[in-house]
């Protein structure tokens, strides 16, 4: 069976997770970022330790990275590399979480500090006099940043999405504290160094805080919120494009209006009038963009679920659409004409209601069982599926499965086909097989069995289902089962007719283990599942009996012609013996009459040797092997011609021999047709004055006749159907002796070469005896 | 007679065909030294001096020729010349088969047996005699035996 499903473009599982790609690119570069943070943090130390020097202040005026920050962010960049390098290590995280308590405890003390009013000045631990001097202090955004930043750091990467989100938004909100800052520093917010002071952070601290919290966003890209951001769908796509430019472009233009502002160009109002207008002029293109290829795809979309559609409806199997739950999703018109539903009848229905209501539970099972283990299949080979039609009709189908991977989950597409023509002219089939008197197995090329007929249960004893499918050597005796597979194999190259009993003796065994004799015919049946044969199967058990009595029966005539041969000629001699002895040893004693009475028995006795002699000669004749020579037919004719003149005491016949044609036969068993045709003519002319026998041969087709005519007594013609049989003579035994074997002899012998006998003759004008052979060899 | 100088021993059940050859033979003198044994068990006994032949003769006198005929009660003609033929002391003696039968697998069989000749006795009486004369002209007369 092939799979009748067609392939639609769904059929793909479906990457919907994000692009792997960037994900690995992200992930390198989370790691690229944290190194730079980690620079940055060591070089202001660096600084500090070294004084005065750029690193901590990289222009006039600027508030220095405070040590303490400095030696936070080296911890937030090693807890990060640990939870980074060892994800899945619990060890190695308690680490990660043991850095990250630690590095937020100074900012969650320097916090409390601030919130209680009460100055621990603990970042000012480390080189204290210069702090002081530097007027460097933990600022309280650092602080809110760093705590926020550990918390994100802790969430992230568990696995967990609404941990990875919160992870996300505290990280976000990092971000967004040190932009803030940066903004601050660029657009020289005054309230930052007056009314709003733990606003303001380092200008390292917020490059620091900006490459981390991308760190972690980036890290775990894959999850979370930013799973979406970082996909390949549209949404994804468009954000990647944007994000760039979202936050490039309105700092730039607020530059630009501060710059304008600052120089005297326009008032604050004509500025804030600018900026808004410009924010709405650059981001309208972007919404547009937006909107386009938002468009695109949809259009794409549908346009694709439209062939798709067209696709399903044009499809020549219903086809149904099932989701893990086994609700129905889709179905192509196929399925509204086959069942006779309506689309809306089936959308969101269990598929079970397409399927007899006895088998619906068992479906259920063999559902979930599919979707554990989805694979494109046919559907319960060798089984009869049936389905329900609305009006509760049964009806014969074939299905082929295919899932299907989407976002909503795994799919599984069912194709049905309506086999009720088929499954008719199968039975037809059937019923045609069961009809033929032999019993009738079908295999297919690979040699398992297709089909069986009635006949077939009838003679080997099984049901149906237990045959069909099983290969076909297991009808066959064990000892040449693997004979039989070659066998197969060579027939199958070369597959043609094969009449039944090919001269090959074959067996075939029952279910009950009982070997029998078969007489096997094959016949090819081309098809559109392939090639086919078909093997009729005839038991020959009694024809096979009914040749070993032949057999028996056989054996026992040639007993009994070797006892005839051997214990009735013994008596005869004793007769003959006992009789001469009589004449010898009483000549003088017995008179005329006495010695033509011993003579009388003599001869009847001799004549009953002859006849012995005759039916065995007979009855031989029948089992004698056929050798064919060429024969030159001349010589053979002249030379018993020969003979029979010595015989004969040289009497005169005049002999004609015509042409006589070279000849295919039995040299032996031919001789012997010949001498009794030739004595036959010498024996019934011999009463003529002038004996005239004419010998010859005509080519009549594909056969030779050949012919013996003598002009002695003839026969009549009313009686020539009893010449060839067996002791029937036209003549008595007084006017020619004879014991009526010899034409039959004749007869049988000329039949064994495939040729016929037969004659011609008036009475007192002689008849011509006639045989004909196969030209050929 | 002297047992040890037999020169025919003629072996055959039937007395008819028995009296028949031994009548022929002494036609023309042949059978004086003749012993007629009337089955194969007595053929064997008198070749091997064994049974009723114990100790009236010895083994080494061979009879110048055999006559077996096949169809015999008990042991047959065939198992006769197997035994004879097989037995190193007796292999020489020559032995000719002499019948009714006609059939081919006796005659091939009989020969290959190794016997030294095969005769089908004729039915008519002229036949017989004659075959009867020659062979026994032959073998008597003509055949020089083992020594």
């Amino acid at each position: 069976m092939q799979k009748h499903g067609i392939d639609i473009p769904f059929a793909e599982p479906m990457n919907f997770s994000a692009d792997t790609r960037l994900l690995k690119i992200l992930r390198k570069w989370a790691k690229y970022l944290i190194f730079i943070v980690m620079i940055i943090s060591l070089s202001v130390w660096i600084g500090w330790l070294v004084k005065p020097v750029f690193f901590i202040r990289p222009s006039d005026g600027s508030t220095p990275m405070n040590p303490l920050t400095a030696m936070c962010f080296l911890l937030y960049c090693f807890a990060f590399l640990v939870f980074s390098t060892w994800p899945n290590n619990n060890q190695r995280r308690r680490l990660g979480v043991m850095l990250t308590l630690f590095f937020i405890s100074f900012p969650i003390i320097r916090l409390g500090g601030l919130l209680l009013k009460w100055d621990w000045e603990i970042d000012k631990i480390f080189f204290t006099n210069e702090v002081e001097i530097a007027k460097s202090r933990l600022a309280a955004s650092t602080a809110i940043c760093f705590l926020f930043s550990g918390v994100s750091m802790f969430l992230s990467g568990q696995g967990s999405r609404g941990k990875q989100t919160l992870a996300e938004l505290f990280a976000i909100v990092v971000f967004l504290f040190a932009l803030f800052a940066l903004l601050g520093h660029i657009y020289d917010v005054p309230e930052f160094n007056g009314s709003l002071p733990f606003l303001a952070m380092s200008i390292q601290s917020i490059v620091c805080f900006l490459l981390g919290s991308l760190s972690i966003l980036f890290l775990h890209a894959g999850e979370g919120i930013f799973k979406e951001l970082a996909s390949t769908d549209s949404g994804g796509v468009t954000f990647r494009k944007l994000i760039f430019y979202a936050l490039v472009i309105p700092i730039i233009i607020g530059i630009l209006l501060l710059l304008g502002s600052w120089a005297g160009w326009f008032s604050t109002e004509l500025g804030v009038a600018l900026i808004v207008i410009s924010v709405i002029v650059v981001f309208i293109p972007m919404l547009w963009y937006n909107t386009v290829l938002l468009n695109k795809r949809d259009r794409q979309r549908t346009m694709t679920e439209k062939k798709f559609e067209l696709l399903l409806d044009a499809a020549p199997d219903a086809t149904v659409v099932v989701n893990e739950k086994g609700a129905i999703q889709l179905i192509n018109r196929q399925v509204e004409n086959l069942f006779g539903y309506t689309r809306a009848e089936l959308i969101g229905q269990p598929v079970e209601i397409l399927i007899p209501h006895d088998v619906r539970e068992k479906h259920v099972y063999h559902r979930s069982g599919f979707f554990k283990e989805a694979g494109i299949r046919p559907m319960g080979v060798g089984i009869e599926l049936k389905a329900i039609k609305k009006d509760q009709s049964l009806f014969p189908v074939e299905i082929s499965l295919s899932p299907i991977a989407t976002h909503e989950g795994l799919l599984v597409s069912a194709s049905i086909r309506d086999i009720t023509d088929r499954k008719k002219a199968e039975e037809k089939f059937r019923s045609l097989l069961d009809a033929a008197p032999d019993a009738t197995i079908i295999v297919n090329h690979k040699g398992f069995i297709e089909m069986i007929n009635h006949q077939t249960e009838n003679l080997f004893g099984y049901q149906r289902d237990e045959l069909i499918g099983k290969p076909v050597e297991f009808l066959i005796p064990e000892n040449v089962r693997t004979q039989h597979v070659q066998h197969r194999a060579d027939y199958i190259k070369a597959p043609k007719v094969r009449a039944m009993g090919a001269g090959i003796e074959l067996h075939a065994i029952k279910k009950d283990g009982t070997k029998f004799p078969v007489e096997i015919s094959l016949s090819p049946l081309r098809t559109e599942e392939g090639l086919l044969i078909s093997a009729s199967v005839r038991d020959i058990t009694a024809r096979k009996e009914l040749e070993n009595e032949l057999r028996k029966s056989t054996a026992e005539m040639e007993a009994f012609t070797y006892s005839v041969s051997h214990d009735l000629r013994a008596p005869l001699r004793g007769i003959i013996g006992f009789t001469n002895m009589l004449e010898e040893d009483y000549s003088a004693k017995l008179d005329d009459e006495a010695r033509r009475i011993t003579s009388v028995i003599k001869n009847n006795t001799l004549k009953m040797g002859h006849l012995i002699d005759d039916l065995l000669a007979f009855s031989r004749m029948g089992k004698k092997e056929i050798i064919k020579t060429k024969i030159d037919t001349m010589v053979l004719v002249k030379e018993i011609i020969n003979e029979m003149s010595v015989q004969n005491n040289n009497k005169r016949v005049r002999w004609n021999l015509g042409s006589l044609q070279t000849i295919h036969a039995d040299i032996n068993t031919l001789r012997q047709v010949w001498i009794n045709l030739i004595s036959n003519a010498i024996k019934y002319s011999a009463k003529k004055d002038e004996q005239c026998i004419d010998i010859g041969s005509t080519a009549q087709g594909k056969e030779t006749v050949f012919y013996v005519k003598d002009n002695g007594v003839g026969f009549d013609e009313s009686y020539k159907h009893k010449l060839f049989k067996v002791f029937q003579r036209l003549h008595s035994a007084e006017e020619f002796e004879g014991t009526g074997v010899g034409l039959a002899l004749v007869e049988k012998i000329i039949s064994r070469h495939g040729g016929k006998v037969w004659a011609e003759g008036k009475p007192d004008e002689g008849a011509c005896f006639y045989f004909s052979l196969p030209s050929g060899q | 007679m002297n047992p040890n100088s037999v020169e025919i021993l003629l072996v055959e059940d039937n007395i008819t065909d028995a009296e028949l050859t031994i009548r022929e033979l002494k036609k023309h003198n042949m059978a004086n030294n003749l012993v007629h044994v009337k089955n194969g068990e007595e053929a064997l006994d008198f070749v091997f001096a064994t049974g009723k032949f114990a100790g009236t003769r010895e083994i080494q006198y061979a009879p110048k020729v055999i006559l077996l005929d096949i169809q015999m009660p008990k042991i047959n003609g065939m198992e006769v010349l197997q035994k004879i033929k097989s037995d190193p002391r007796t292999r020489a003696i020559p032995v000719v088969i002499l019948t009714s039968s006609k059939e081919s697998p006796d005659i091939q069989k009989s020969y290959d047996l190794g016997a030294n000749s095969y005769i089908v006795k004729p039915v008519n009486f002229e036949g017989f005699a004659q075959a009867i004369k020659n062979l026994g002209f032959y073998w008597l007369l003509i055949n020089q035996p083992p020594s």
